[in-house]
């Protein structure tokens, strides 16, 4: 009940007061469904084919951030920017309000609620909603421009188009894996390097951990590997569609393992926390 | 001059800028130990941070460039405001003199955090590889036209001027970004937003002006990509010293006008 009460208190100041922030997904999305659409036009022209999108596949094309990248010293890979920026709008929303609460309110809540892991669940909470929200935005965002410039109101996919743009390895990836690695493996994963960034925020400080939780990605457009995990945000690496690329399966359990991690840290930590 | 003496002292023995110094020399040493235990036969253009085109780990340096330049000084504004500590500075002296000193402070310790550790690097990887001169098409194979690149007669008969050059160019481009974190002091409410903000508006520049097929100029444009030694747009040196102008005069004024008004009793 308590961890209820402190978490209507924190999306009340911490997300409905900073929603501002959430025009970064909204002009990602604007720029992603501009960038799609023009595609699909050149496209359409180039093949002599009409394709009747929907609002998914202007979804999966926002999310797909960039192909498997092997490292090659002769050959300038730019950072993938618009993932990127994705990235950071989220790791910079999560990144200060959490311990400006608890430097400014921190002492009378604590005291006053007599229960510190109450306190540390709400932020936690907070934190995976704020993540869900983002997510949502971005898609709804997604979904509006897709309207507007024609596309099916569908949740699916147009597998001929998926299959000629993306390529071949589209064929072997099934509408359900599809949705697997483009929807809930980037949630899960954002939110889990989050929940790792909200307690480093508190460890460290706020600045240092967003700059680490963005060096961390920067490093994931390069490596793709499972300990730089912003690589599981991008499917166009996943296994399922890319032999060299990560295993979802895997993403989900470096996820759970992330978020148990850093919410039992979390609670050890404000245990122990001297407060007054 | 007290004054400027005064927060150019605070700007160098505060715990932020040994946080801002430690961010930049840990990418840069990360960058070296990986570069000495992956890659034989280097030399020291490839070796540097900065030109290092093997790991890709200065990416991660020039990405978080205005933090390690705005970490160390340039949240002490809003602190100072939000703490009352510059009603006590100016009592004894103009508000205009204290943004001043400031603003010299905060830029002198944003060239140090973000030359100091690429300076080290160079200085280290010189003692280890040898300095030969690069192989003109390897070096610059970002672009088609390598000879178009900024500085790429330097690049190809100095390198290590070349090296020299650039950590000057992202030494002043730190500190100018930095004066952004001053010049939001009066707008933002926490420190996290002073800091970072400068970082969000470089990043985003950056996004919008990203070169594409059909516009490849724009990305000239964009302060992320003329930082990198190793870049991948062609800028010309009026474009960089245009857009350093540009980010330098626009916080100046901003800071001018926010230190003009403000009510500082």
């Amino acid at each position: 009940m308590k961890t209820l009460k402190y978490l209507r208190r924190d999306m009340r100041l911490g997300t409905v007061n900073r929603a501002y922030v959430f025009l970064i997904p909204l002009v990602f999305s604007l720029l992603m469904s501009l960038q799609f659409s023009s595609i699909i036009n050149v496209f359409n022209a180039n093949n002599n084919s009409q394709f009747g999108m929907t609002i998914m596949d202007y979804y999966v094309f926002a999310m797909k951030g960039l192909d498997y990248y092997t490292l090659d010293p002769f050959d300038l890979y730019p950072l993938p920017l618009y993932w990127f920026t994705f990235q950071m709008g989220i790791s910079y929303f999560i990144a200060y309000y959490p311990e400006k609460d608890y430097s400014e309110n921190g002492v009378n809540i604590l005291v006053s609620g007599k229960s510190r892991a109450s306190w540390w669940l709400s932020k936690v909470f907070w934190c995976i909603l704020s993540v869900l929200v983002y997510y949502l935005v971005a898609f709804v965002s997604c979904a509006v421009f897709a309207l507007i410039q024609g596309a099916g109101l569908s949740l699916g996919v147009t597998k001929e188009f998926e299959v000629a743009y993306f390529g071949y390895n589209m064929t072997y990836v099934s509408y359900s894996d599809l949705i697997v690695i483009a929807v809930i493996v980037p949630v899960s994963i954002t939110a889990a390097i989050c929940l790792v960034q909200l307690l480093m925020s508190f460890v460290l400080s706020p600045v240092t951990s967003f700059a680490v939780t963005c060096g961390m990605y920067v490093l994931s457009a390069y490596y793709t590997a499972w300990f730089f995990p912003g690589s599981f945000t991008i499917w166009l690496r996943s296994s399922y569609f890319d032999e060299r690329g990560l295993d979802p399966v895997s993403g989900l359990v470096i996820a759970a393992f992330m978020a148990v991690t850093a919410v039992g840290f979390g609670i050890m930590n404000f245990e122990k926390k001297d407060i007054i | 001059m007290r004054l400027i003496r005064f927060e150019i002292y605070r700007a160098f023995h505060s715990r932020t800028f040994l946080a801002g110094l430690l961010i930049g020399c840990v990418i840069c040493a990360a960058d070296l130990i990986i570069f000495c235990i992956q890659v034989e036969n280097a030399y020291l253009h490839r070796a540097w941070i900065g030109t290092d085109q093997v790991l890709n780990i200065n990416h991660v340096f020039y990405v978080l460039l205005p933090i390690i330049g705005s970490l160390p000084f340039g949240g002490s504004l809003y602190t100072d405001i939000k703490t009352g500590y510059d009603k006590n500075i100016c009592v004894k002296a103009s508000r205009i003199n204290y943004a001043s000193a400031k603003g010299i402070a905060v830029f002198l310790s944003a060239f140090v955090s973000v030359a100091l550790p690429l300076g080290l690097n160079l200085f280290i990887a010189a003692g280890i590889y040898p300095n030969y001169i690069p192989d003109f098409f390897v070096t610059m194979s970002g672009t088609t036209l390598p000879n178009r690149m900024l500085f790429s007669e330097i690049c190809n008969y100095h390198p290590s001027i070349y090296s020299l050059i650039f950590i000057c160019v992202d030494g002043f481009f730190a500190g100018a970004i930095a004066l952004t974190s001053l010049s939001l002091s009066g707008a933002v409410n926490s420190h996290f937003t002073a800091v970072v903000t400068p970082m969000l508006l470089y990043i985003y520049s950056s996004t919008l002006l990203f070169p594409n097929d059909d516009n490849y100029v724009k990305g000239n444009w964009s302060i992320l990509d003329m930082l990198n030694p190793s870049p991948i747009v062609t800028t010309r040196w009026e474009q960089m010293l245009t857009v350093f102008l540009a980010v330098f005069v626009f916080n100046f004024m901003f800071i001018w006008l926010f230190s003009r008004k403000r009510d500082v009793l």
